[in-house]
Parts: structure tokens; C-alpha cells; sequence
């Protein structure tokens, strides 16, 4: 069903959260939502609740924390920040996301034969 | 890598806290829901418009926590858990069918436990002492094929050459007579080893300190450690023990060291002494059993192929003392001792344990398949909501599994309680201290795998018939009568089959072996067992050392004996009835020096002149011995009537005259004198029951050979215990450290000597009878199955007239043709199997007629029973109440 879209997803998504994330400093998970989407403006529509499955799976590996505390207009919120493990999974993703998008672009500039 | 492992983590906690977590991520979608709709109303909606758009925005909550709930936990584990719930819904349910199966798979499952634990004490525990695996019993090996002992000096020879082995220890096996000033005398066996001997084994002490190289020198103190039996025994497991004087065959020793209880090596021993080399050891003097410890980064090869090494070096340099060595046996103690004998009993026991679990699994698979027919419905309901086949079988699987668990927990109770009875019946076996049949980890593994592997085989077959698409069945009412019951009749019935068929394949064997065993049991040897007791006395060398003070005890002892108030009459002997006396070639002489036939073995008995009174067999021909018998000069002898017709058909013995001699006579011992015979006594067995061919005995007088090793033989008609003191109190009274064995009636001593052939003959009994059991309980259930199944039909044509006796000949008929197949089947494997386990059983013959219709006939009543009962059942069918049953 949904399940290779979401795969794409999925990987695409965490990078993203964790970039925020290293960006922005703490922030809880509206925030986050709020940020991708104006950031990818209609290239991603996805549920906002979404973001919560990326969460709690980024959480689960260690790679960022999550904490209760008040949002600025003084409601509670969970917050999540990236850790030092998270940071360096950035730092790999970073890479490895330039390197396969470097390939892909330099594929895709060949200019066919001419038959 | 690392990552995943603690995703794996939380994920298995979350499973554990799944409420709280719940809560958790409700509160945090509600304030980003709450976020979303301030946000929505700044822009200027209505609290209506804001809130659905948010709730389009965010999306449902209840998906997000589904699909939240499956990212954080084990999706594949609270189905499972889902699973198992269910399953032991359904079993509560349906409590009579599992109780059902739960009892023969426990049953099936118990007797195999036994078995296991039984093969897993003989063949894998080992000694129980630490790293045993890497002890190895080193002896030659002789050109006739034996084993040979080893003498000390070539003992000494393996240590110089050795270096594959860390340590080389020895040990020859004894008995003591043990005295002090606070119990009576006893007898125990004991053990002389080198002093490095239970270092080599780790064995450690549970009081003091091991022997010491300095306990070897014979100019040092004696010592002696205790067993943990004479500790608590004779010393009510005193502290102090330590330092304390024992009087060892009337010897004082120190007593230096306790070993912690159950310690018995190498076999039954109570205590142990340093072995005490002597300057003049001869070289091919061996009587050292020698084990070793492999050095560490040695292996079992290496090891083997050094000392071969070793050993052809010693052959080459001592030639003489050698030539009948071919090489060196390397062994585990396992291998060394239990070998050959015991191994093929133990694989029959496994053997007939795995069919009587077989026998379990074919019934269980049978229930199931049987009740599987009842859940049609519930399983087309699941197949036809969309369950794949996989789901369908994992989920009738799992509740295999939960039945086998369930059952492999009373198995495990039944073994417990098996193996305690099998063990208590071997006590008299006299088997290595080694060998403990209780249930340890290694079982507990046996028993949970079997469970899972009979889960797997009884479940498997049903659920993969269950779980084929059939939702035609939804649409028929009953799923009565339909395409695939036709296919599970015919599974049903090639169970029913293959259970009588192994049924009768496990009877067979198991009376074979029963037949035999309890024939060799119920042997006669000729006297009144009843009667006569007999006790062990073992005259020590220390106090006993010349034939001349034997001779006086024992003249000494037979009147004092008799003397005693419903004591008829007592005698001395070497081999009381029942028990062989040793045994030697006999040569007979031929008149006018021709040579006779070659010398043959026959039993020797050594006895004193009161013993055929006491035994009350009468002498055929000839004279008894008197007193003066076996003086020099009067050397005679008294044989038994099978070696009369054996050595001199049609000629009479009396007067001729015998001798004993040696296949390889020594050099220098003079050739035995020639002894005539006085007297021809009725026959007597001694020796085990095997060995009735070689029941050819002569009697010697004591008088002339007089063993310091002999049983004293009292006839009397008063019980055992009341003797008992007054004859401890009359051999006491000449010899105050002399200990007597406890007395037993001639009737205990067979049945001790005869335990083997007992024990198995019950442990296939009890084999034999749980297979019955368990197919007929399957054969019945069947039965009656289709009778229920058949109660329509059955309504039908007893209402169009059909008469009691067609119906019930409808519902026999297929019985009979079930167990004919299975008998056909079951006979014809038991012939193949039972030739296969000949086991030298003597008078019972593989394929032994009367075993094998007996068993016909037994599993055709018990079968026939098993159907009978249901078919009488259908002829009460009431037409009107079967045709309203849909």
C-alpha cells in the first residue's frame, strides 16, 4: 500500500527532523511540522501527525531527546532536541545524502545520443 | 549497528509500558492539535472550521496512534501475544479435548524424559568432576583383543615419556574390613591410588587435605581419606574426624582427609589408601588402572598417537615382559566402562521411548485434526476476513505449541517421579558412582525441544489441512459432508493406522525383551531360596595370612553357628546357590595315560562338609566329604550330575580322577595335583542365569583351599533379623574386628543379582502398557467421532428399517479394517525389528511365537473394545432426535 512511498519517506524525513533540529535548537513537534513545511513548501504534503512516527522512531535510536516543557505561549509541550549521537548521524546522512544526489544529478545532466 | 540494537530495546520496553506510553503521545498530539487550532483561529476561522481543519491538518488521531503504537513496540510480539491469548481461550473451551491430549502427550513426553535422562547419565555426563572431558583411562591392549591392566613400572615409563599428559594418576580397586572402638567391623570396598590421583581428577576434599607424594614411600605413616558414607555413618559426620585412627584389615591407618558425599570413585569405593609401589616391582605385574588429564592445547589424537608411541618403545625394550601387548587404548570413562555392554540396551530404551512418544504425537495430531473439523467455520470465517494461510497456521501452530508446553510441564513431573522410581531400582546395580539418573539442565533442554518438535509434528499436519481455503464451508451450514472432510477421514484413519502399527512394533519389542528377561529372572537353581541366608565374610591378609589360621577360624565358626537356637545347619563356601565360585580348565585323566579331551572351563565351588545338608541337595552317588578330605594325599573333589553326563557319558565317575590347569602354564609353578572324585551331588546353579551352559561344577574342600573370601550359608526358618545378630555375635566372638555383610535370604540376594533382567523387564512393561493405552484411547476417539458425525445418516437408515446389528457393523467395519492394516503393518516391522535385537538372549527367540500372537490378540481386544463401545452407542440413535439434529 503506502509502503514504498513511505520508505522514501522515511529516510528523507529524518534527515530533515535532524537537521531542524541541529539548526533550530529545541523544539516541539508542531514546531518541527510548521518548519518542514514552510521550508518544503508543496513538494511534501503530509499529515503534520506524521511527524510524530519520524519522532518517536529517532528517539528509539538515540539520536535525538524528548522532554515535557511549555511552548511559548505557555502550553504544555513535549520538546525534542538532537543528541551528540544524532549529530554525528547528521553528519553521516549529510554526506552520504550529497554523494548519492551528486551521482544522481551527474546521471541525469547525460544528454542522450543522438540515434 | 548499535542504533538498531537500542531501537530493539525501547521498542521491547515500550511493549511492556504501553499504557503509559498510550497517554503520553494522546497529550502530545492534543496540544499539537491545540497549537494547530489557536494558529487557525488567529487566522481569522471559526472555533468550528478551526478545529476541522486542524484535525484534516494533523489527521486522526486514532489512526496516528495505531500506526504510533506499531512504530514503538513489537508489532510481530502482541500478535503473537494476541495469538496465545486466544489459544488458551479455546483450550479452556474445549477443556476435555485438551486435557485429552495434554495427558498423552505428557505421558509420551515423560517416558521419554526418563529414557533421555537415563542415556544422558550413562553415556554423556561423565565423572562429575570439573573439565571431565579432558580425562582419558589409558590401558594396553592385548593381542587376544582385551584390555590389559598396567604395572607400576610401565606406569612410570608413560609419566617420564609423556607430554600430552599433564598429570598421569592410578589406581587398583579393593576392599577393606574397617574397625574401630565405636561401631562394628565392616566391609567396604575402598581403593588404592597413586597420590596424584585426585588431584589429576580436581577432585576436591570436603574435610583435610589430599595425599601427598611423601604418602606414597611405604616407610611413611599409613593414611586414609573417608568416604562421605563412613563419615556420617560410623562418625555422625563429626568435624574433628581428622587426625583420628581407623583400623584398616587390622592395621591402624590415619585418617587425613573426607570426601564430599556421592564422591565414590572410581566406582563404589568408601575410602581410599595410597597406593605404595614396592622395590621389586615386577614389570608385567598390572594391576593399575591409569587415567591422565590431556595438557592444555592437547587433543584426544595427539594424545593417542604418543603413547602409541610410547607404548611401542616399551615393547621394544622390554620384550619379555611384553609380547602379548599389540598397543595402547586411549578412552573416556565413558568408553572404557560402560562400552560395549550396556550401549545397545540404552539405544533400545531410547528406541522405544521415541515410539511411544510417536505413538502420543499420532494421537494428539488426530484429536486435533478431529477438532479442527468443529473450528471449519471459525477458520473459513478468518480466511474469508482476509487472515493469509500463514496467519491461520501460526495461529492453530501456537496452539500446538501451548498444548505441548503444557504437556511437556506434566511431563517433566512424570519424569521426576519416573526417574526416581528407575533409580531406586537400580541401587543394587552396583554401577560407577558416576552414573546418577537425575534430571539436570541438559534434560530440561531435552524435554523443552521435544515439546516444540511434537508441537511441530502433531500440530503440523492439522493446521495446514485447516488452513486450506475453504470458504465454501461458511456457506454450508454445518460443513458436514463436503470435500475436505473426505480428505481428513483419510488422515484420520492412516493415523489410527500408524498408531496401531506402532503399537504393535513397541509391544512386540517390549515383550521380546520382557519374555526374556523375566525368564532369566525366574530361573531355579535348585534350593529352597526361602530358607537359606547367607552372608559375605572377607578374612583380612593382615590377620589371616596363612591357610592354617583360615582353616582354624572357620573350624571355629560352623559349630558356633549351628549351635544357634533354629539354626538347622551352616556350612562355609566360596559360591552359595545361585552364585558362581570362579572358574577353571579342567583336565580330566584317561586311563592308561591317553591324552583326554582338551581342557574345558567349568565352575569351581570351594565348600565345607555340612554344605549339601545345609543346601538340602543329596548327593546321586558316592560320599560327602569329611573332615580329612583335602588334607595332602586325600585330594578329592565332588562334582555335579551335568558334569558327570558331560564328562563321562555312560562311565561311573567315582574314583576317576581330575585336575585343574592354566592355558599358559607359569614356569616354575608346580602342575596341579591330581584330585579323585568321592561323590556325585544333584545339581545346583551357580553363576548368573546366562550362563546355564557352563553350570558343570566341581566341589573342593575347604579344607584344602581355604579363600579368605567366603560366604557363610545358614539354613533356618527364623527371619533374617533375628539371625542376623546372633550370628555378627558369633564370628564376633572369635574375632572382634571381623566384620559380617548383612544377611539376606538366598530369595534377596537372586533378586539383587537378578536386578537387570527385573528393572528392564519392567521398564518395557511399563513402556509397553503406556503405548496401549494411548492408541487405544486414539482408536476410541475416533470412533466415536464418527459415530457422532454419523448420527444423521445413522437416523436415516434406522428409520427406513436398518437393524441394530447393520448399524453397528456400518461403524465396526471400519475399526476392524483400521486395526487389521495396522496389525499387518505392525507385524511385519516387529518381525524385522525384533531380529535386529538379539542381545544374546538365551531362551527366548526373536521371533518368539508366543510373544507375538499374544500381542495380536492383545491389541485386537483392546481395539475391538475401543470400537465396540461407540458402535453400541449408534444402534441407540433415536431416528427422530438424529433427524432433528441440524
Amino acid at each position: 500500500m503506502t509502503d514504498k512511498r513511505s520508505e522514501i519517506l522515511q529516510g528523507t524525513l529524518d534527515l530533515m527532523v535532524l537537521k531542524t533540529l541541529d539548526a533550530m535548537g529545541p523544539m516541539h513537534g508542531y514546531g518541527i511540522a510548521l518548519r518542514i513545511e514552510q521550508l518544503s513548501g508543496e513538494a511534501l504534503r503530509i499529515n503534520q501527525g506524521t511527524i510524530y512516527l519520524c519522532l518517536i522512531r529517532l528517539v528509539q535510536k538515540g539520536w535525538i531527546k524528548a522532554q515535557w516543557g511549555a511552548s511559548e505561549n505557555n502550553r504544555k509541550a513535549k520538546f525534542y532536541d538532537i543528541s551528540r549521537a544524532g549529530r554525528k548521524q547528521l553528519l553521516a546522512e549529510t554526506e552520504n545524502w550529497e554523494r548519492v544526489s551528486g551521482v544522481i544529478g551527474r546521471l541525469l545532466q547525460l544528454t542522450p545520443r543522438s540515434r | 549497528m548499535f542504533s538498531a540494537l537500542k531501537a530493539l530495546a525501547a521498542r521491547l520496553l515500550a511493549s511492556s509500558r504501553s499504557r503509559e506510553l498510550d497517554r503520553d503521545f494522546a497529550q502530545e498530539l492534543d496540544s499539537h492539535l491545540a497549537m494547530l487550532v489557536e494558529d487557525n483561529l488567529q487566522r481569522g476561522m471559526t472555533p468550528g472550521q478551526a478545529r476541522r481543519a486542524a484535525l484534516i491538518r494533523m489527521g486522526a488521531p486514532s489512526s496516528l496512534m495505531e500506526r504510533h503504537r506499531e512504530v514503538r513496540g513489537l508489532p510481530a510480539v502482541s500478535g503473537l501475544l494476541q495469538d496465545l491469548r486466544f489459544a488458551f481461550r479455546l483450550l479452556v473451551k474445549d477443556r476435555w479435548f485438551a486435557a485429552a491430549a495434554i495427558a498423552a502427550l505428557a505421558l509420551g513426553i515423560g517416558a521419554n524424559t526418563v529414557g533421555f535422562t537415563i542415556v544422558n547419565a550413562v553415556f554423556f555426563r561423565g565423572l562429575p568432576v570439573e573439565d571431565s572431558g579432558r580425562l582419558y583411562v589409558l590401558s594396553w591392549q592385548n593381542r587376544s583383543g582385551r584390555r590389559s591392566n598396567v604395572s607400576y613400572a610401565e606406569l612410570e615409563n608413560w609419566r617420564a615419556a609423556s607430554r600430552t599428559f599433564a598429570s598421569l594418576a592410578a589406581y587398583s580397586e579393593a576392599s577393606f574390613n574397617i574397625g574401630d572402638d565405636r561401631a562394628l567391623p565392616e566391609h567396604v570396598p575402598g581403593t588404592r591410588l597413586t597420590a596424584n590421583a585426585f588431584g589429576t581428577l580436581r577432585q576436591p576434599l570436603l574435610l583435610g587435605r589430599d595425599f601427598t607424594p611423601g604418602d606414597e614411600r611405604p616407610e611413611s605413616d599409613p593414611v586414609a581419606i573417608i568416604g562421605h558414607g563412613i563419615w556420617t555413618r560410623r562418625y555422625n559426620a563429626d568435624a574433628t574426624i581428622l587426625g583420628r585412627t581407623l583400623r584398616l584389615n587390622g592395621r591402624d591407618v590415619t585418617i587425613i582427609g573426607v570426601m564430599p558425599e556421592a564422591m565414590r570413585f572410581p566406582d563404589r569405593s568408601e575410602i581410599w589408601v595410597p597406593f605404595a609401589p614396592t622395590g621389586d616391582q615386577q614389570r608385567n605385574a598390572r594391576s593399575l588402572r591409569v587415567f591422565g588429564r590431556l595438557t592444555d592445547g592437547v587433543d584426544y589424537r595427539q594424545a593417542l598417537s604418543e603413547l602409541n608411541g610410547i607404548g611401542k618403545q616399551i615393547v621394544a625394550a622390554y620384550p619379555a615382559s611384553t609380547k602379548d601387548l599389540v598397543g595402547v587404548n586411549v578412552e573416556t570413562f565413558v568408553d572404557r566402562f560402560i562400552g560395549g555392554a550396556g550401549r545397545p540396551m540404552f539405544i533400545i530404551v531410547m528406541g522405544a521411548v521415541i515410539l511411544v512418544l510417536l505413538i502420543a504425537c499420532a494421537n494428539v495430531a488426530n484429536l486435533l485434526l478431529l477438532r479442527s473439523v468443529h473450528r471449519a467455520r471459525e477458520i473459513a470465517m478468518r480466511r474469508a476476513l482476509g487472515a493469509t494461510r500463514w496467519r491461520v497456521v501460526r495461529q492453530l501452530l501456537l496452539e500446538s505449541a501451548v498444548l505441548a508446553s503444557i504437556a511437556g510441564l506434566g511431563g517433566l513431573l512424570l519424569a521426576f517421579l519416573g526417574v526416581r522410581v528407575f533409580a531406586a531400582s537400580m541401587q543394587l546395580a552396583g554401577l560407577p558412582y558416576w552414573i546418577r539418573f537425575t534430571i539436570d539442565p541438559v534434560v530440561f533442554a531435552y524435554v523443552a525441544t521435544v515439546s516444540l518438535l511434537t508441537a511441530m509434528l502433531f500440530g503440523l499436519a492439522p493446521a495446514l489441512h485447516a488452513s486450506k481455503d475453504a470458504s465454501h464451508i461458511v456457506v454450508t451450514e454445518s460443513g458436514r459432508g463436503t470435500i475436505g472432510a473426505r480428505r481428513e477421514r483419510w488422515f484420520s484413519t492412516g493415523m489410527v493406522i500408524l498408531e496401531l502399527a506402532l503399537t504393535v512394533v513397541l509391544l512386540a519389542g517390549s515383550g521380546v525383551m520382557m519374555r526374556s528377561f523375566l525368564s532369566l529372572y525366574a530361573v531355579d537353581i535348585g534350593v529352597d531360596v526361602d530358607r537359606l541366608m547367607t552372608m559375605d565374610i572377607q578374612l583380612p591378609a593382615s590377620r589371616y595370612a596363612t591357610a592354617d589360621s583360615r582353616r582354624a577360624f572357620v573350624e571355629q565358626l560352623e559349630p558356633r553357628l549351628e549351635a544357634i537356637p533354629g539354626v538347622e545347619a551352616a556350612a562355609v563356601t566360596t559360591g552359595v546357590p545361585g552364585r558362581d565360585g570362579g572358574e577353571r580348565l579342567l583336565e580330566i585323566e584317561r586311563a592308561g595315560g591317553a591324552t583326554g579331551p582338551p581342557p574345558v572351563h567349568v565352575s569351581t565351588v570351594t565348600i565345607t562338609p555340612r554344605f549339601f545338608e545345609t543346601a538340602g541337595v543329596r548327593l546321586v552317588r558316592g560320599r560327602n566329604f569329611t573332615d580329612l578330605d583335602g588334607a595332602p594325599g586325600a585330594e578329592t573333589v565332588i562334582i555335579n550330575e551335568r558334569l558327570a553326563a558331560q564328562f563321562f557319558p555312560g562311565e561311573d565317575p567315582i574314583g576317576r580322577r581330575l585336575r585343574f590347569t592354566e592355558r599358559e602354564p607359569a614356569r616354575g609353578k608346580p602342575v596341579d595335583a591330581w584330585r579323585t572324585i568321592t561323590g556325585i551331588s544333584g545339581s545346583i546353579l551357580h553363576g548368573s542365569s546366562l550362563d546355564l551352559y557352563q553350570n558343570a561344577v566341581v566341589y573342593i574342600p575347604y579344607q584344602q583351599e581355604p579363600a579368605s573370601a567366603a560366604s557363610l550359608l545358614v539354613r533356618t526358618a527364623l527371619p533374617a533379623a533375628s539371625v542376623m545378630d546372633s550370628v555378627r555375635r558369633q564370628v564376633q566372638g572369635i574375632d572382634r574386628d571381623q566384620p559380617v555383610q548383612a544377611i539376606q535370604t538366598l530369595a534377596q540376594v537372586l533378586s539383587t543379582d537378578r536386578w537387570w533382567y527385573r528393572t528392564w523387564g519392567g521398564v518395557f512393561a511399563a513402556f509397553a502398557i503406556i503405548a496401549l493405552l494411548l492408541s487405544s484411547v486414539g482408536l476410541y476417539a475416533v470412533m466415536s467421532y464418527a459415530v457422532t458425525r454419523r448420527t444423521q445418516e445413522i437416523g436415516v437408515r434406522m428409520a427406513i428399517g436398518a437393524q441394530p446389528r447393520e448399524v453397528s457393523w456400518l461403524i465396526l467395519k471400519r475399526g476392524l479394517a483400521q486395526l487389521a492394516a495396522g496389525l499387518v503393518i505392525g507385524l511385519a516391522a516387529a518381525l524385522g525389528l525384533t531380529s535386529v535385537l538379539r542381545l544374546g538372549l538365551t531362551d527366548v527367540g526373536p521371533h518368539d511365537p508366543v510373544t507375538f500372537i499374544a500381542i495380536a490378540l492383545l491389541v485386537t481386544i483392546v481395539a475391538v473394545t475401543a470400537c465396540l463401545v461407540p458402535a453400541r452407542r449408534a444402534t441407540r440413535v433415536d431416528p427422530v432426535i438424529a433427524l432433528r439434529a441440524e
